[in-house]
């Protein structure tokens, strides 16, 4: 099982809520998608507004909310952010992000390191944003991060595992829950990374943009359970040569 | 190469050129530049050259998907808020011009509290305070107190008013605004001086500046444009562009976007020299769509419902709703708008617009913490 901060989970994929053409399409996707963590931009939330609210539509009892600060360039912005998050009874974890370029909204490793380290002192569970740097993931490690989220290409892109050297060594040297994010963009990048050892997948636009997001979210769960699957069952290495499946050696 | 500025880099263009460029644009480069995923500033005068207008369903096509890929289904609302008429400046497109006979009214921080309040409780949380070039604005805390003001209640803070000093942009930020509206009108310079006849806003220099001040200062989104109706609109809007990407690369974490206001009747008899249509329109939102995919597109409401609807789902991504033109018009709609709306809809009739096209209407899109 899934575990991060003290509390379990069956499910291995964690969905975003941007990008829906509707709460409800969210709510079912999120349903069809099984997932028991999801991640909610606190900049959208509008606790005086509950018709249009992204949080009404969420099921509290049986889903982890995971608040991002998203929208946040620097440290202190991203702190602040946080903690108008817990004032409003959101709990406290916190998914981090420090992006001070609005255009490819990478994370910037140092405020990211400097935000981590003071969130954790006050008490959050920081699941942290970063670029698959294993180096940074360390150091986020020391800084009491409770799980690191190592970009697999920029946000949004769907260009899929561009980072996967990268995020080998970090699932290789981490001792926190690695969570590949962004960039995934069909069922088989999240399989992929899933079998590459990582713990969970973060996944937002490849099922929110799709002509079918309900249909969307259950390929991407079955595709993380099978990932995992495959991963826990010892993957075969892969050869140079052919070799057939009903060996004749020894036949005669 | 490096400029210093913006204006040093725009000497380097020479607008007639930039025409012509655009004017001869051949279908064979066309068709070229149209097998491309990614564009540049410098494919913009093939994008929008009347070559081009011949393909606008391709265009359409490219710059649907890139929308969707990167703002998703979700569409995002503000609402203007007219503080004051009064005017110095004489613009001849304007209906703020200080030789016109209308009503000057400046509001009081309880005539800006009422409307404000009525604002919000339609569900706005993104307010664009517009002005005209009163000199009050320079001359006191009036813009400085009123983003504090407003800061109060709204997450996020756009101005739209004349090009403030560097100093006054960071009293600004501090106050809680997050968003600049400076469109340069025209980037040419001959029309630039025959539209504005007189008041500080001749300055051409002063204005184009403006983005500059503004994003040193800490502003953090800063949308460009030019009044479309004043000179050749293909020319002019890639300049715009150029404006817009020289910051973007200048001041890396600073969010650009632009805004297409075509010339509407008021009170004045200026005439627009140049007919921009709706496929014209239509063109220039598309192409700046392919060369900035993560650009806010923002629609006001001069233009007509049905067209809006139509850009929304293609590629705007921000728009006003149920707007009034004229100082505390939400609360009293007695006073003369600075241009007539076309599209009249209520905020919660645009909102039902917007979801029966499949998109998700976004009130609420920055924080508090955000801020200054």
């Amino acid at each position: 099982m899934l575990q991060i901060a003290g509390r379990k989970f069956s499910s291995r994929l964690i969905v975003g809520t941007g990008k829906f053409s509707s709460n409800s399409v969210m709510k079912e996707a999120i349903n069809a998608s099984g997932s028991e963590i999801v991640t909610v931009a606190l900049r959208r939330v509008d606790l005086d507004n509950t018709q249009e609210d992204i949080i009404e539509a969420i099921d509290f009892s049986r889903i982890q909310i995971l608040p991002n600060t998203s929208g946040a360039q620097n440290a202190s912005e991203a702190i602040k952010i946080a903690n108008i998050g817990r004032n409003m009874g959101l709990g406290n974890w916190v998914k981090l992000e420090v992006t001070p370029d609005p255009w490819y909204l990478l994370p910037d490793p140092i405020d990211t390191l400097k935000a981590t380290e003071k969130l954790a002192k006050d008490g959050f569970a920081v699941l942290v944003y970063m670029n698959a740097d294993p180096v940074l993931a360390k150091r986020l490690e020391d800084a009491g991060a409770e799980a690191v989220m190592p970009l697999a290409s920029p946000i949004g892109s769907a260009r899929g595992m561009k980072t996967k050297e990268m995020i080998r060594i970090i699932i290789e040297n981490s001792n926190l829950p690695v969570v590949v994010d962004a960039g995934l963009g069909s069922p088989s990048d999240a399989g992929y990374a899933m079998e590459m050892g990582a713990d969970a997948v973060l996944v937002n636009t490849a099922i929110a943009t799709s002509d079918n997001p309900v249909k969307m979210a259950k390929a991407f769960k079955l595709a993380v359970e099978a990932g995992r699957t495959g991963y826990e069952a010892g993957i075969i290495a892969s050869k140079e040569h052919a070799y057939a499946s009903s060996p004749e050696k020894g036949i005669i | 190469m490096r400029y210093k500025n913006f204006l040093s880099l725009l000497e380097q263009y020479r607008w007639e050129k930039v025409s012509a460029k655009i004017a001869n644009v051949k279908p064979d480069t066309l068709d070229k530049l149209l097998k491309k995923e990614n564009f540049s500033v410098g494919d913009l005068p093939i994008l929008l050259s009347q070559t081009a207008s011949a393909r606008l369903p391709e265009l359409e096509k490219k710059a649907s998907r890139i929308t969707t890929q990167y703002f998703g289904k979700a569409r995002f609302l503000y609402a203007p808020l007219y503080i004051t008429n009064r005017c110095i400046n004489r613009c001849v497109y304007c209906g703020f011009n200080k030789n016109n006979k209308i009503e000057r009214k400046r509001l009081s921080s309880k005539e800006i509290s009422k409307d404000a309040d009525y604002l919000y409780n339609q569900g706005f949380r993104h307010i664009l305070i517009v002005s005209g070039e009163d000199p009050i604005v320079m001359k006191s805390d009036y813009l400085i107190d009123t983003i504090a003001l407003l800061h109060k209640k709204f997450p996020s803070i756009s101005i739209e008013v004349q090009p403030l000093t560097e100093n006054l942009y960071r009293k600004a930020v501090a106050a809680g605004c997050d968003g600049l509206s400076l469109y340069q009108e025209t980037y040419n310079k001959k029309v630039y001086k025959i539209v504005h006849i007189g008041g500080p806003k001749r300055d051409f220099r002063w204005r184009i500046e403006g983005p500059e001040r503004a994003a040193k200062a800490g502003i953090k989104k800063i949308n460009f444009g030019v009044l479309l109706g004043l000179a050749d609109f293909r020319t002019d809007i890639f300049f715009a562009a150029l404006h817009a990407a020289f910051i973007r690369k200048r001041f890396w974490k600073t969010q650009i976007g632009f805004s297409f206001p075509r010339i509407r009747p008021f009170v004045g008899s200026y005439q627009p020299t140049v007919e921009v249509k709706d496929r014209d329109l239509l063109q220039i939102i598309l192409a700046l769509r392919l060369v900035f995919p993560q650009a806010f597109l923002v629609l006001s409401t001069r233009e007509r419902a049905g067209f809006r609807d139509k850009l929304l789902q293609i590629a705007a991504t921000n728009t006003s709703a149920g707007s009034k033109t004229n100082p505390g018009g939400y609360s009293d709609d007695s006073t003369t708008g600075q241009f007539d709306i076309s599209d009249n809809r209520t905020p919660a009739e645009v909102v039902r617009a917007i979801r029966a096209a499949g998109l998700y209407p976004v009130w609420k899109d920055w924080d508090i913490g955000l801020a200054g």
